[in-house]
């Protein structure tokens, strides 16, 4: 029979229970820089030698984006069955970019879209003119278009818009209202 | 049941299959921890993550099992280890002839309601601990870092069940996965119970939960052909949920399932006038 003392065995887990204390204190205290930046749209950032302002986000059905933009082009087969299979509806965003440079903008193109916690809308192109010819966009406003899933956006005031490249130590979530 | 539960408690506790079975558990998330967790927070230290502009590793990143072999052999042996512990007491309680003497001292009904709990416990236990203890050792060696959706770097999809729990309280979501994985190690560990009904020798009466589970994860594919109402014990005891597959329901129904075989214990049990 195995001896049970229950004194050592509280003893041996209150000793147990502070090195794992200060071990977890230890480790998050070398971590602290790290933290995430909250900005409300037209708020300005830089964004390595960009500065970059969210503008404006709108909702976008798949008839208004055909008629706007003409683009059976963009459009592709593949995204509106995407779209269309699983509801999802279009997020227009506008971005105004001064200084753009080509990395910056590879980055924002990775740009998510979530709801409250989840990730829930990912980008399927930005502005026509570059997505068409593969080329930097010579104007200073950028569109980004994501696909959404509305049962997740039931509340347009609660979309987060997270910037995922140069993630550390800024992460910025900015709070869209949408149109 | 005041005083049969402290002894059945007191059995187990003095038990080396008890203490073996934690330890063989244990082997994976500490193994898990030396091969992967450690590596990751030398990376860290060397600063590596700021140069790269991504994030640092951190806790919630790395739960034991994912990417590894660690959590794959555990929730594949997860049926014969949860019945290492108090799987055999029942049957060698009824061979030995033990069970007798504690009827002096007890009603039937309350030792076959503490055996019950108590056979739960020890295989409850036995199945949290390792994913308890992989991730205390995550938070000694990683950073706390709340988990961002989108992301990609985390292992849940952002609309699959608990998405919601992990990325708003992702302790508490680890900590309900322990739950899930208490309950499912407790319901494992009490077929034996049944077992020790349906067939003859205390080697088989600890193999029984392991051979039903092989066959369940082998007819799951098969009785659900769409998904979405069984889980495999290999699904239901991983952390990472990625896919749509991982219900509520499934969850439950599955749970259900396991549920059922001890129906056998409680009516044959009861059925018995003299055990």
């Amino acid at each position: 029979m195995m001896p049970f003392k229950i004194k050592y065995v509280i003893i041996a887990a209150v000793v147990l229970i502070a090195i794992i204390a200060g071990r977890v204190i230890y480790v998050n205290s070398k971590f602290e820089n790290i933290k995430t930046v909250d900005r409300e749209m037209d708020e300005s950032f830089e964004y390595g030698d960009m500065v970059v302002t969210v503008t404006k986000a709108e909702w976008l059905d798949e008839e208004k984006f055909g008629e706007q933009y003409g683009s059976d082009v963009l459009m592709t087969e593949y995204y509106k069955s995407l779209i269309k299979d699983a509801k999802l509806k279009l997020l227009k965003v506008t971005v105004d970019v001064k200084n753009i440079t080509k990395e910056g903008y590879n980055d924002i193109l990775q740009w998510d879209i979530m709801y409250k916690t989840t990730g829930n809308g990912s980008t399927i192109f930005t502005d026509l003119t570059n997505t068409v010819n593969n080329e930097m966009p010579e104007d200073k406003e950028v569109y980004l278009f994501f696909r959404c899933n509305p049962k997740k956006f039931k509340n347009p005031e609660d979309i987060e818009y997270f910037i995922r490249a140069g993630l550390f130590p800024k992460q910025d979530i900015i709070r869209l209202k949408v149109e | 049941m005041k005083r049969m539960l402290p002894i059945e408690f007191r059995r187990l506790f003095r038990s080396y299959s008890f203490y073996m079975a934690i330890a063989i558990g244990l082997l994976f998330p500490i193994s898990y921890l030396i091969q992967y967790i450690i590596p990751y927070a030398v990376a860290n230290a060397s600063g590596s993550y700021i140069e790269s502009g991504v994030i640092p590793h951190s806790v919630f990143e790395y739960p034991l099992g994912r990417g590894s072999f660690h959590e794959s052999i555990l929730a594949n042996i997860a049926p014969l280890l949860v019945a290492i512990p108090y799987g055999y007491s029942y049957y060698r309680d009824k061979k030995t002839g033990y069970i007798k003497n504690l009827f002096t001292r007890s009603e039937k009904k309350n030792y076959l309601v503490s055996k019950y709990i108590v056979t739960f416990f020890s295989g409850g236990v036995v199945l949290a601990l390792p994913w308890l203890v992989s991730f205390i050792g995550n938070l000694m060696f990683l950073p706390y870092i709340k988990p961002i959706a989108g992301s990609h770097l985390f292992p849940m999809g952002g609309t699959v069940m608990w998405s919601e729990l992990f990325y708003s309280f992702p302790s508490l979501y680890i900590l309900v996965f322990c739950t899930r994985c208490f309950i499912i190690g407790g319901l494992l560990a009490c077929m034996c119970l049944s077992a020790t009904y349906i067939v003859n020798g205390i080697f088989l009466v600890e193999l029984f939960p392991f051979i039903f589970v092989t066959v369940f994860n082998m007819l799951v594919p098969v009785v659900d052909t769409k998904g979405g109402l069984l889980n495999s014990t290999q699904n239901i005891l991983d952390i990472e949920i990625s896919g749509g597959g991982m219900t509520y329901l499934a969850v439950f129904l599955t749970m259900a399932v396991f549920a059922l075989v001890s129906v056998i214990y409680v009516v044959c049990s009861a059925r018995e006038d003299s055990l």
